[in-house]
């Protein structure tokens, strides 16, 4: 008799698995079935199957482009975790990954996010190169608290993992806590949903960039 | 080096045939699944914390239903396994199949395995029925709560066909077990304007 993944998942059957998701980003094409394609402000850029797995070209000027769940949001505001596996062409573009209420709206009311490299979207734009994580939920007193990590936002592939809990945040860089937040968190009951975006920010440059997503997980805790 | 799935499963056997669908995501994977609905039911994805894909009878009068299965591609045998999470609105006034099945409607009387909710019929528990090639059985379930969250496991092994709830066995048949290929399938139905419905957020089949 062979196991099952949801036992291996779930440490067996006496508890209720909660809501999880998996894509290795290969294959064909994107599956829309999971994924809408949005443009959230500026150029229009394009999505497609690569061979480094799901490859997102920006427009050029200022664009900001994700995919994200079409505000089907299954997950917990106080209790769920992404993992991302994401690379860059350049590191002039940004590339945030996370949860968010609806990514069509270019600054979310609330979203848990990592953001790796120009940290044009930072107040302090003079420590570029750095992996920066944010939370925002404007119910909440502060507002939003955003946390420079202190790791390198390398261009190439890294793993990065964000994690909602009822009384703070964490980010990892491949596997390493590189930072909690622990104000705000969100409110109870927060509902949402990943997206993984890729923008040129205010600085942006005058040609189309690449970047690669090849793994996305997401679960409620 | 990371290990394979295969390895982690049963890395002394052949692999075999298994499925895994989390029902997140903007809508259904239609590539896998396939829809049959009947005077308004629908089929969804959920956006709220947890809430998976919804089947929805809807509140039109008369027989409303709605059902996914795998479009009568049936690749799994009497020796295979399928676990699921769900939550039902229904206990009665509405009937549900949940399982594996060698037909393509639910309630059709093909050969199967089912876990089946309707009070109103049967009993208030989750109930299993099985049906082979000479005839059906139907079993009594021992675990209650049909309009909680649970996990369920109906496991045939060739000479049993066993429901499972959360993990502590609800109920056995060894009689009138399918022999034929199967699919997995959840349906849900109802005959008055109340609509119904059923929450999935997981399921897993495997051949054993």
């Amino acid at each position: 008799m062979t196991k099952s993944l949801y036992e291996m998942m779930n440490g067996g059957f006496t508890t209720v698995m909660k809501q999880h998701f998996v894509d290795y980003f290969v294959g064909k094409s994107l599956n829309t079935d999971y994924w809408e394609v949005g443009n959230s402000s500026g150029s229009a850029g394009t999505w497609a199957m690569s061979d480094f797995g799901l490859c997102f070209t920006s427009g050029t000027g200022t664009s900001q482009g994700e995919i994200f769940f079409n505000n089907k949001r299954q997950y917990d505001g106080r209790g769920c975790a992404m993992i991302v596996t994401q690379a860059s062409e350049f590191d002039m573009d940004q590339r945030g990954s996370g949860f968010g209420n609806d990514p069509t709206v270019n600054d979310m009311p609330e979203h848990l996010i990592v953001r790796v490299s120009h940290a044009g979207w930072s107040s302090d734009k003079s420590t570029p190169n750095v992996v920066h994580f944010q939370i925002q939920d404007t119910s909440q007193s502060p507002t939003y608290q955003t946390l420079k990590c202190g790791n390198n936002s390398s261009t190439g592939f890294n793993t990065y993992k964000i994690e909602a809990k009822n009384s703070s945040e964490e980010c990892s860089v491949n596997g390493v806590l590189a930072g909690t937040i622990t104000s705000p968190v969100f409110a109870a009951n927060t509902k949402l949903q990943p997206f993984i975006r890729a923008k040129h920010g205010y600085t942006p440059p005058i040609v189309a960039r690449k970047f690669w997503v090849k793994y996305v997980e997401a679960w409620n805790t | 080096m990371t290990k394979s799935l295969h390895e982690l499963f049963a890395s002394d056997i052949k692999p075999r045939t298994r499925f895994v669908e989390h029902f997140s995501g903007d809508a259904l994977d239609t590539f896998r699944w396939d829809t049959t609905l009947v005077n308004n039911g629908t089929v969804a994805m959920s956006d709220t914390s947890n809430g998976g894909l919804i089947l929805s009878t809807g509140t039109s009068s008369g027989t409303s239903s709605a059902q996914i299965d795998f479009g009568d591609k049936k690749q799994f045998g009497g020796a295979s396994s399928i676990i699921w999470t769900a939550i039902h609105s229904h206990s009665a006034t509405g009937e549900s199949y949940s399982g594996l099945t060698a037909g393509s409607t639910q309630g059709s009387g093909a050969q199967g395995i089912y876990s089946y909710v309707n009070t109103a019929w049967k009993t208030t528990n989750f109930d299993l029925y099985t049906v082979g090639a000479g005839g059906n059985t139907w079993t009594n379930g021992t675990i209650a709560g049909l309009t909680s969250n649970h996990s369920h496991k109906l496991e045939l092994t060739g000479t049993s066909g066993k429901s499972f709830v959360d993990g502590a066995l609800n109920c056995e048949s060894t009689t009138n077990l399918p022999i034929a290929k199967m699919q997995p399938s959840f349906g849900l139905s109802s005959t008055d304007t109340t609509n119904k419905t059923i929450n999935i957020t997981y399921c897993e089949a495997w051949e054993n």
